[in-house]
């Protein structure tokens, strides 16, 4: 049940159009806020932007996974966003990224169970069969089901 | 082929699971046997013990922080490579440690 918590639908965005990266951790940060997940979204933005810094979150495929551990976060979260046209990313293998799976947590997090849905959800980024399916999907709710299927 | 390895990002939070997976998958691809710790937003879990050092032959070290512990792994071959690395291209990582070796 915990994971009805940290992803729904109003945090799924399809078909979003964006120039560049940092347009796209703008529409995050945005989605974030609005969903009252965030204090800030111009924290969560420039969280998630100093991240990217320290290196891509570009993994390869097509897919990053964006995020940022800081004190304007309010509840862990988990937000998606699937671009019209893809994006450059400086990825790992050099490809323009589609898929954006961001998470935001709070920099004061106690309890490991958000953080073990999170760390879950990263070690399933590494299957082909997930990714695929994720890549695939047409609709929130079926990437709402693919991912919270990893939780049950 | 026994291999131990430590995976740590500065968050903690996606990098650090993402390598240990990637690690566990190539090591599997390439017939070694590995036991990955992570020290993440949740500290040290799947801790390498005295008992699994004894066995390794080699030390991988997938981290972008300072890790904790460190001094376990002294007098052991240790190969350590950014945690991209390990999410990138595993079965290099671990290619590249056994070829040192």
């Amino acid at each position: 049940m915990y994971h009805r918590e940290i992803i729904n639908e109003s945090l799924i965005k399809l078909n979003f159009h964006a120039n560049t990266k940092e347009d796209v951790l703008k529409e995050i940060a945005d989605i974030a806020f609005n969903a009252k997940r965030v204090e800030s979204a111009e924290a969560y933005f420039n969280g998630m932007l100093e991240r990217e810094r320290t290196s891509t979150t570009g993994f390869g495929g097509g897919i990053a996974i964006p995020h940022a551990k800081i004190d304007a976060i309010l509840k862990p979260t988990i937000s998606v966003i699937k671009l019209r046209e893809a994006v450059d990313w400086e990825a790992m293998d050099d490809k323009p990224v589609q898929l954006i799976i961001a998470l935001a947590v709070p920099a004061n997090q106690e309890g490991t169970l958000h953080l073990q849905l999170l760390a879950k959800l990263s070690e399933n980024l590494m299957e082909e069969k997930f990714t695929g399916s994720l890549l695939s999907a047409k609709t929130k709710n079926e990437i709402y089901q693919i991912i919270t299927s990893i939780f049950e | 082929m026994n291999i131990v390895a430590v995976t740590a990002c500065p968050a903690g939070v996606a990098h650090t699971y993402m390598a240990k997976k990637g690690l566990e998958k190539a090591a599997r691809k390439l017939g070694y046997k590995i036991k990955v710790e992570t020290q993440g937003s949740m500290g040290i879990e799947n801790k390498i013990e005295a008992k699994d050092l004894e066995k390794a032959d080699i030390v991988i070290l997938a981290v972008d922080t300072k890790i904790e512990k460190a001094s376990r792994f002294d007098g052991k071959f240790i190969h350590e490579v950014p945690v991209a690395a390990a999410v990138k291209n595993a079965v290099k990582v671990i290619e590249d440690a056994v070829a040192k070796l």
